[in-house]
C-alpha cells in the first residue's frame, strides 16, 4: 500500500518560496480548500511530476514545465521548481526528489531546454541507484495506472468510454484497469514462457539435428520454428503498427470532437448570416413602405387646416345656393307681378285684378326686388365649388397609426440584426485562428486510419492462422521426435512439455481469473454505487467485457443514458472497487470531484469515501463541500483540512484551515 | 483474501484441475518473479529459465 505522508513544494506553480502539507498517518480524509485558481490542481499536478515528471492540464494536454515554476519568484530571477514527496511503501518510508532547475549559463529561461531535471528517490534514508530507482517507482505507482489514484471530474468523465466497444480510449482504460488489477501478472507471465517454449523448441531442434535418426525431422522443425519466427516477428511489426494507427485514430478523434464544438459554431454562424440577409431584406421593405408613407405625410399635416377650410367652403357654396334659388324664384315671381300689373290680369286665373288683390301685388313687389337683388354671385358659387373639388382630392387617409407600426418594425429588425451580428462577432472571435480546411483534412485522416486499421486487423488475423498452422506442424514433428529418439532427447522433451504446461497453464488462468475479477469489480462497484447514489430504485451495475458499467433499475432494464452527475457517481464506485480488487492500493486524490453533484450525492460521497480507500485527498472549493458538511458526515475520519490562501494572484500560501 | 493471494489461489486451483503434473512450488515461483519484475522482461525470463532448469536437474536425478 502506497501512503503519501507529505508534499513540498518549492516554487511551483501559485506555491512561492517553500510550502508544505502533511497527511494523516493512518488512513483517512484530508481536504484541501481552495477556490478557482487558487491551486488545487496544482497539487495534483505536484504528486503527478513527483512520480512521472508530467504536469498535465485541461483535455489530459502535457504542459511545458518552463511554464509551472511560480512566476512572481521568475521576476526575481528565480527560476525552476521543486517537489519532494515523503511516502510509505509497505513499511518502508520513501523520499522522492524531482528538481527542475535553470542549465548552467541560461540566465532567462525560454523553453524546457533551458532547464536540467534532477531526481533522487530516498528509501530508508538511502538513495537508490537511477536504475533501482526506475524499478522501484514502476512497482509503487506504475503511471499507466495513476489515473485510479489521481484523477478530476474531466478523468472521471472518460469511464463512460468503457461502454463503448469500438472507442479506442475505452481500450486503453481497459487496459489499465487490468494492469491495476494484477491481470499482467499472468499475461507477462504467459508472453515470458512463450519466449521459453521457443527456446526449448530450438534446442530439441539442434540436439535432434546431431542424431542421424532425427537429423531429417530436425531439419524439418527447424525450417518450422524459423518461419514462425519470420510470421511472429511480422505479427509483432503489425501489432506495434496497429497500436501507433489506434493512437492516431485517438488522437484524431478526439481533435475532431473538440473541432466538432468549433463546426457547430460555424454552422451556427452561417444560419445567422442567412438569418441576417433575411433581416436586412425585410428592413428594406420597411424603409420602402416608411418613405412612401412620408410622401403623403404632409397632407396629414394639413389636415386640421383643410377640414376647417372643407367646411367653410361647404357652407359658402350651401348659402350661395340657397341666394341663387331665392334670386330665381323671386325674379321670376317679380316678372310675373309686374305683367300682372301691367295688364291688370291675374297670370294665373287670367280675369281682371280687383283693388285688393292688385294691392296684394304691389305690395309684394319690393320684397320680391330686395330678394331678386340679393347678394351672392354665381361666380362665386363656381369658384367656391373648385375649391372644394381641389380640397378633397388633396384630402387623404390619415395614416400615422401605420407610419408608427412601420417604425417600430423598422426599430424591431435593427435589434434584431445587432443581436445576431453581435453573435457573429463573438463566434469570428472564438474561431479566428482556425481553419476550416483543418476539419475536413481531420475528418479525411480519420476514414484513412479507420481503413488502415481494418486492413491491419486482417494482416494479423493472417498471421496469427499461419502461427497455428505452424505450431501443428511442429507439433506434428515433435511427436515423431518423441517416437524415434526415444530417451535421447527426453532432457529436451521434458523441457518443452513442462514449458508447454506452464504456458497452457497461465493462458487459461488469465481468462478464469478476468472472469472472477470482472464479477467481483461488479458485485463492490453495485455495493458502492447503492451507498454512493440517491435513486432508490437504481438497483446494481451491470459490467461488460471492457469493465464498463451500467446502470440497472430495479425492474431489470438498463439506463442507457445518463447524466454527467451520474456518470461520476458510476465512477467513482469503479474506483472503489478497483480499489478493493488491485494487488497495487493507494490514496485516492480527487481534484473537484463534486462539481457536477447535488447535495444528496455530494453527502452519499462523503459518507462512502472512507469506503473506498485507505488514504483519500480531497481538493475543494468550499462551495462544492461545505466545510461544517464535511465533518458532520466524516466525523473521526477527517484527519486533516487545509486551506489555500490567496497572496497576490500568482501567489498561493497552504495554511491549516481555520472558520474564518 | 488480498487479491495477489486470489490470483495465486485461481492459478493453482486450475493446476491441481488441469495440470496435476506441474509442480506447485515452480507455479508460485513464477508468479513471484512476475510479481517482482513487472517492467523487467529479460529479467522475469531470466528466474524462470533457472526455476525451470534446476526442476528438471531435480527431476532428471
Amino acid at each position: 500500500v502506497l501512503k503519501i505522508k507529505r508534499i513540498r513544494l518549492t516554487n511551483f506553480g501559485p506555491f512561492k518560496g517553500e510550502q508544505s502539507i502533511e497527511l494523516p498517518d493512518g488512513d483517512g480524509v484530508a481536504i484541501v480548500y481552495g477556490e478557482n485558481m487558487r491551486g488545487k490542481t496544482t497539487l495534483l499536478n505536484a504528486i503527478r511530476y513527483a512520480f512521472f515528471g508530467k504536469v498535465i492540464g485541461r483535455g489530459s494536454r502535457q504542459l511545458a514545465l518552463h511554464k509551472v515554476g511560480n512566476w512572481e519568484s521568475a521576476e526575481a530571477g528565480e527560476y525552476g521548481f521543486k517537489v519532494i514527496l515523503e511516502f510509505a511503501y509497505g513499511d518502508r518510508p520513501y523520499e522522492l526528489t524531482r528538481h527542475c532547475r535553470l542549465r548552467e549559463g541560461v540566465t532567462t529561461p525560454q523553453s524546457d531546454d533551458d532547464y536540467l531535471e534532477e531526481m533522487f528517490l530516498r528509501r530508508d534514508g538511502d538513495v537508490l541507484g537511477p536504475e533501482q530507482m526506475q524499478l522501484e517507482l514502476a512497482q509503487i505507482l506504475p503511471e499507466k495506472v495513476s489515473r485510479f489514484f489521481l484523477f478530476d471530474g474531466e478523468l472521471l468523465q472518460e469511464y463512460e468510454e468503457l461502454l463503448r466497444d469500438e472507442s479506442d480510449m475505452g481500450r486503453q482504460i481497459k487496459e489499465a484497469i487490468e494492469r491495476i488489477l494484477g491481470v499482467p501478472v499472468l499475461t507477462n507471465g504467459r508472453a515470458d514462457l512463450s519466449v521459453l517454449v521457443d527456446d526449448a523448441q530450438r534446442t530439441e531442434s539442434s540436439a535432434a539435428r546431431r542424431d542421424q535418426r532425427t537429423r531429417e525431422f530436425g531439419n524439418q522443425h527447424a525450417l518450422q520454428l524459423e518461419l514462425r519466427e519470420y510470421h511472429q516477428s511480422e505479427l509483432q511489426r503489425l501489432q506495434g503498427e496497429l497500436e501507433v494507427q489506434r493512437n492516431e485514430k485517438k488522437a484524431t478523434d478526439e481533435a475532431l470532437r473538440k473541432r466538432a464544438r468549433i463546426k457547430g459554431l460555424l454552422q451556427e454562424r452561417d444560419s445567422l448570416e442567412d438569418e441576417v440577409t433575411a433581416i436586412e431584406a425585410r428592413l428594406t421593405e420597411k424603409k420602402n413602405a416608411r418613405r412612401e408613407a412620408l410622401t403623403n405625410a404632409w397632407q396629414w399635416l394639413l389636415k386640421e387646416k383643410t377640414d376647417a377650410t372643407l367646411g367653410d367652403l361647404q357652407r359658402r357654396v350651401d348659402e350661395l345656393r340657397a341666394v341663387d334659388t331665392r334670386r330665381a324664384v323671386a325674379t321670376e315671381l317679380l316678372g310675373r307681378a309686374e305683367a300682372a300689373l301691367g295688364a291688370n290680369r291675374c297670370y294665373a286665373c287670367k280675369q281682371d285684378l280687383k283693388d285688393d288683390a292688385r294691392q296684394s301685388l304691389e305690395g309684394l313687389l319690393e320684397s320680391l326686388w330686395a330678394e331678386a337683388s340679393e347678394e351672392g354671385s354665381s361666380a362665386e358659387l363656381e369658384a367656391c365649388i373648385q375649391q372644394l373639388s381641389v380640397l378633397k382630392e388633396v384630402q387623404v387617409p390619415d395614416k400615422t397609426d401605420l407610419l408608427k407600426q412601420i417604425l417600430l418594425d423598422i426599430e424591431d429588425l435593427r435589434i434584431q440584426r445587432a443581436a445576431k451580428r453581435d453573435k457573429i462577432s463573438d463566434i469570428n472571435d472564438q474561431t479566428r485562428n482556425l481553419d476550416e480546411s483543418e476539419i475536413r483534412r481531420l475528418s479525411s485522416e480519420y476514414d484513412r486510419l479507420v481503413e488502415d486499421i481494418t486492413i491491419l486487423e486482417s494482416g494479423i488475423r493472417q498471421q496469427k492462422e499461419k502461427i497455428t498452422e505452424i505450431n501443428a506442424n511442429i507439433q506434428r514433428i515433435q511427436q515423431q521426435f518423441d517416437k524415434i529418439a526415444g530417451a535421447d532427447l527426453a532432457r529436451e522433451r521434458q523441457r518443452r512439455d513442462l514449458c508447454q504446461q506452464l504456458y497452457s497453464l497461465l493462458d487459461e488462468g488469465v481468462g478464469i481469473y478476468r472472469e472472477q475479477l470482472r464479477t467481483r469489480v461488479q458485485d463492490d462497484a453495485s455495493a458502492l454505487f447503492r451507498q454512493l447514489t440517491t435513486e432508490p430504485e437504481y438497483e446494481t451495475l451491470r459490467i461488460n467485457e471492457n469493465y464498463g458499467l451500467t446502470i440497472i433499475h430495479q425492474e431489470g432494464a438498463a439506463i442507457e443514458v445518463r447524466s454527467a452527475g451520474a456518470e461520476h457517481i458510476v465512477a467513482l464506485a469503479l474506483m472503489g472497487a478497483l480499489q478493493k480488487n488491485a494487488p497495487l492500493r493507494g490514496p485516492i486524490i480527487m481534484d473537484s470531484p463534486f462539481g457536477r453533484l447535488d447535495r444528496g450525492h455530494t453527502t452519499r460521497v462523503l459518507r462512502t469515501l472512507p469506503n473506498m480507500a485507505g488514504q483519500v485527498l480531497l481538493l475543494v472549493y468550499e462551495s462544492e463541500i461545505d466545510p461544517g458538511l464535511a465533518r458532520n458526515e466524516l466525523q473521526g475520519q477527517l484527519k486533516r483540512e487545509y486551506r489555500i490562501q490567496r497572496q497576490s494572484a500568482r501567489h498561493s500560501n497552504l495554511a491549516p484551515y481555520t472558520e474564518s | 483474501m488480498t487479491p495477489t493471494n486470489d490470483l495465486r489461489d485461481t492459478i493453482q486451483r486450475l493446476r491441481q484441475e488441469k495440470y496435476p503434473d506441474l509442480p506447485e512450488n515452480l507455479v508460485a515461483e513464477i508468479i513471484a518473479t512476475e510479481e517482482d519484475c513487472p517492467e523487467n522482461r529479460q529479467e522475469a525470463i531470466r528466474r524462470i529459465r533457472e526455476f525451470i532448469e534446476a526442476h528438471l536437474n531435480a527431476t532428471g536425478e
